[in-house]
């Protein structure tokens, strides 16, 4: 199976919208795995309705992937604007953190991979920021239960099933997903790429 | 209209129906990739951190080495969005309830909040960030009473932290499933607002003009980051044309720069407000 080890610096602003309340928008640090497959694969659903958000998140690629995990993250809150009604809509003026250009995370993929490169430039996060692939490593792998790695990845699953592993560390916990950190226990499935274990599923 | 054939090869128009539907592939469904230098001619000042007191900032960023200033790509696409909607005279929508039915929420996406209908938007610009260091530069002003013969009222005094006459930008504009209308309507929009000005009070100020180097039909994989980060030894024009000769992404014969300023021409005239 054909696996990737990638980072990438961001070349414009963007977020994964954390909390949204009293006109504060905050950003979590990670981007989701579906952020991660929808820029690498260049697919973009140009139509959504609000059931949408609460589907659950079913992977739609031919291929599997960590949430894109800080390495070197800066956020700072800016003040935003929008309108000119101040009644109308959602956030239309108020504090919002972004994700600053120039951060830089890493995510592993695996399965059906596209083409990934150093110097690749791909859309993600909320208004889909530019981002450039600074680091590519592929690999062919094969999982297995006892190949170690001095650090492993992060990995997205959803929150109902956290506990199913015996234990983790949460990152981010939402009502659609949890990124957690979960040791590589004897017996767990893993694979490993560029010296990064990624746990597989339970 | 006499066009390249590069932009021959893109339908003439969308209708809004043709935009619903399942997940595309930006890469069979095509890109478009602008890029040029937006360059400042009047100051600017683009609010975007809260100062304390009567300070107002631009926001800054710590990008390709240095500090720069950071101008925000929603505070241009709200300009352009304003100016399609006036100058095209788009009934029923407005920028607190955009319809999700127009040509201008075609290409530059809407969420309607009574609806709850939303359309991504096909347009997608990167932030702008400067060419020259930022320099906090803090200019003291001063605000006069409307009625300056009241003996009660007081210039007030505020400070602000401006973006300079002059400063320049890489503009990197990417335009998803387009059209010729798509990117007419664009070029229009940029146009008209590079004229109102951006940013805080642009009755005065925050005047614009872009430079455009270059356009292909494909999406280039051009860096903003490697751009600003050799622009002390090669400017961004000198980049832009080499980049011109070997895209990376685009097909060979599908990159414009030569006679791009008549084709942004001629696409900003076939608009008719």
């Amino acid at each position: 199976m054909q696996a990737a080890y990638v980072e990438f610096r961001l070349e414009s602003s963007t977020m994964n919208t954390r909390e949204f309340y009293a006109s504060r928008q905050g950003t979590h640090k990670y981007l989701t795995k579906e952020a991660v497959a929808c820029a690498i694969t260049y697919s973009e659903a140009l139509q959504r309705s609000k059931k949408d958000e609460w589907a659950p998140l079913v992977s739609e690629f031919d291929l599997d992937c960590t949430p894109a995990m800080p390495v070197d993250v800066r956020t700072l809150k800016t003040v935003y604007k929008a309108g000119d009604d101040p009644n109308a809509g959602l956030l239309r003026y108020g504090q919002q953190e972004l994700l600053l250009p120039g951060s830089v995370f890493r995510f592993a993929a695996w399965g059906d991979l596209p083409l990934l490169w150093e110097g690749q430039i791909f859309l993600i996060g909320k208004k889909r920021a530019a981002a450039r692939v600074t680091r590519c490593v592929l690999a062919d792998v094969e999982p297995d239960t006892t190949t170690l790695a001095e650090q492993v990845m992060p990995i997205q699953v959803p929150p109902l099933t956290v506990t199913q592993y015996g234990a983790f560390v949460p990152l981010v916990l939402t009502a659609r997903y949890a990124i957690v950190q979960v040791p590589l226990q004897p017996g767990r499935p893993r694979l490993v790429v560029n010296g990064w274990a990624v746990p597989l599923g339970v | 209209m006499n066009l390249p054939n590069i932009l021959q090869q893109l339908p003439e128009k969308w209708v809004i129906t043709d935009l619903r539907g399942t997940r595309i592939n930006l890469m069979r469904e095509g890109v478009v990739t602008l890029v040029g230098v937006k360059k400042l001619e009047s100051e600017a000042l683009f609010v975007s951190v809260e100062g304390g007191s009567a300070l107002r900032e631009t926001a800054k960023v710590d990008f390709a080495g240095r500090e720069r200033y950071w101008w925000i790509a929603r505070k241009v696409n709200g300009v352009i969005r304003r100016v399609l909607l006036s100058q095209l005279n788009i009934p029923n929508c407005t920028v607190d309830e955009p319809c999700v039915q127009c040509e201008v929420c075609a290409l530059l996406g809407g969420l309607n909040t009574n609806t709850n209908e939303s359309l991504f938007s096909r347009t997608k610009l990167q932030d702008l960030i400067s060419v020259q260091e930022y320099v906090y530069d803090e200019k003291f002003r001063v605000r006069l009473p409307d009625d300056p013969t009241d003996p009660n009222a007081n210039p007030v005094p505020f400070q602000e932290v401006i973006v300079p006459p002059g400063t320049e930008f890489p503009f990197i504009v990417r335009i998803i499933k387009p059209s010729r209308r798509d990117l007419a309507l664009f070029l229009f929009g940029n146009q008209i607002a590079d004229g109102l000005g951006y940013g805080n009070y642009s009755k005065l100020r925050g005047d614009a003009t872009t430079h455009w180097l270059l356009l292909a039909n494909g999406f280039l994989h051009i860096s903003a980051h490697d751009l600003l980060e050799r622009a002390d030894e090669q400017p961004i024009e000198a980049q832009v044309a080499k980049i011109a000769k070997s895209p990376v992404g685009v097909p060979p014969g599908q990159v414009l720069t030569e006679d791009l300023a008549m084709v942004v021409t001629e696409l900003v005239g076939s608009i008719k407000p």
